[in-house]
């Protein structure tokens, strides 16, 4: 048999190389997705719960092994105060930053950023208005320039930030970087209300290096994580015979 | 990109008597994401059945888009079997009810930046096309060469336009996505893509020197 011949005028399309018919490509899509397995809900919500799970008691063994609640010198009304505040705003910062707020495209933009910047000015600002109430509080501890505090807002930080982005990996398609950032801010706002149970110092140059440096840092390393991890990237793997233009006549 | 320029050619006055046409996905489109969210929570459930349902009724739309995106069947392709895969492996974090277009149409789109930036040869592809036309133009007979000269027109304004404008005009007009599903895909607001749509709308009627129609936007 002799292969047709199609002229010039008469190929498919005009403005576009020919793939493979529609058929075929439905069932390569459908075949391979049989081949690979994905996690249903169900099962998602297992892993979910498991990777959540973790990621909330490492940072809290590693509290009490760390020396857990300290008082110190400072008032119990101050510490309550300042525990509880910081507790509040946290879940809040929390919820905005790793819920996905009724859209499968996650947040806007505009409630990512601003959870961003809100979370170290709302917790750093808290914390100094409750201090001030205590001018005894907000003198300087020539012993604790704030390494300590850095360290161990690190320390804590790392599980659930590791899990959170987990959770979140290659799920965004817009804006990855944002949305990893505010679950860095998630995870920084968690752990700076152990910080705030642990550290009694108050000065405000110490509270600055101890506790908002290393929320900003956790901040800046999840956006570079965010593009890498939490982005929708193209799957080399599936890159088959689809991709190969059909010769052409 | 010719077919979409052509379409809205003749939308848009290629000929005085035509009013601009209404994209004809649009009723059928509202059918179609009711029917892949259905689907959608199916498939998230476990049934695994449910994927045929889900690819029929997005992949036909993701697919136009992807090809007048990349102007190349085979890629189009490519990125419409990565993004299908996507929302498999995703399927577990599906939220019932919510809409599954803006999210595929967002993954597609994002898939496509991914491409372009990989390539970088999109510039190419372009140049290739607008030539193909040409040479095509010269053996039609003269209502269609008025048709096709004013598709080239606007296939130009088209690629001159910024990419967000485009895209917001292509979502709405094209694939008959709602102003909130189509700022939903592009993570914007839905002023924001009306803006962009009526941008788009202003320059095409500038440039086959049609009247601005105040409802455009609307």
């Amino acid at each position: 048999m002799v292969p047709q011949q199609i002229s010039k005028s008469k190929r498919p399309t005009a403005d576009v190389r020919s793939g493979v018919d529609e058929a075929q490509l439905r069932a390569q899509v459908i075949d391979r997705s049989t081949r690979e397995h994905s996690p249903t809900r169900r099962e998602l919500a297992l892993r979910r719960g498991m990777v959540l799970g973790m990621a909330l008691a490492a940072p809290l063994l590693s509290f009490i092994v760390w020396g857990g609640l300290r008082v110190g010198p400072r008032p119990v009304g101050l510490v309550l105060q300042t525990a509880l505040g910081s507790a509040v705003l946290a879940a809040v910062f929390i919820i905005v930053g790793v819920g996905r707020g009724g859209s499968m495209l996650g947040r806007p933009s505009s409630w990512l950023l601003t959870q961003v910047l809100l979370t170290p000015v709302c917790l750093f600002g808290w914390r100094v208005l409750i201090t001030a109430r205590y001018p005894e509080m907000m003198l300087e501890w020539a012993d604790r320039p704030g390494i300590r505090c850095f360290t161990l807002s690190l320390l804590l930080a790392c599980a659930p930030l590791a899990g959170l982005i987990w959770l979140r990996r290659g799920s965004d398609p817009l804006h990855p970087r944002l949305t990893a950032a505010a679950v860095g801010a998630a995870a920084g706002a968690g752990t700076w209300v152990l910080v705030d149970l642990w550290c009694p110092v108050g000065y405000v140059p110490h509270l600055l290096l101890g506790h908002v440096l290393p929320l900003l840092l956790l901040i800046a390393l999840s956006a570079l994580l965010g593009s890498r991890v939490i982005a929708v990237h193209r799957d080399r793997r599936t890159v088959t015979e689809l991709s190969r233009p059909r010769p052409r006549f | 990109m010719a077919v979409i320029a052509h379409k809205f050619a003749q939308g848009f006055g290629a000929s005085a008597a035509h009013q601009p046409e209404r994209a004809p996905s649009r009723a059928a489109g509202r059918g179609d994401g009711e029917f892949a969210s259905v689907a959608m929570e199916r498939y998230a459930q476990g049934d695994e059945s449910a994927f045929a349902s889900v690819y029929d009724a997005v992949a036909p739309r993701v697919h136009a888009y992807l090809i007048r995106q990349t102007r190349d069947r085979a890629v189009a392709d490519d990125l419409l079997q990565q993004t299908l895969l996507q929302i498999h492996r995703k399927r577990g974090t599906y939220v019932a009810g919510l809409p599954v277009l803006p999210w595929a149409f967002a993954i597609a789109r994002r898939l496509y930046i991914d491409e372009c930036r990989r390539r970088k040869t999109d510039a190419l592809w372009s140049a290739r096309d607008v030539g193909e036309d040409d040479r095509r133009v010269s053996a039609l007979p003269d209502d269609e060469f008025a048709a096709r000269e004013a598709a080239r027109l606007v296939e130009v304004e088209l690629a001159r336009m910024p990419g967000n404008q485009r895209v917001a005009f292509e979502l709405l007009k094209v694939e008959g996505l709602s102003h909130q599903e189509a700022a939903q895909a592009l993570g914007t607001t839905v002023n924001a893509v009306k803006l962009r749509a009526f941008r788009a709308y202003s320059a095409i009627r500038a440039v086959l020197g049609c009247p601005l129609d105040p409802s455009a936007s609307s």
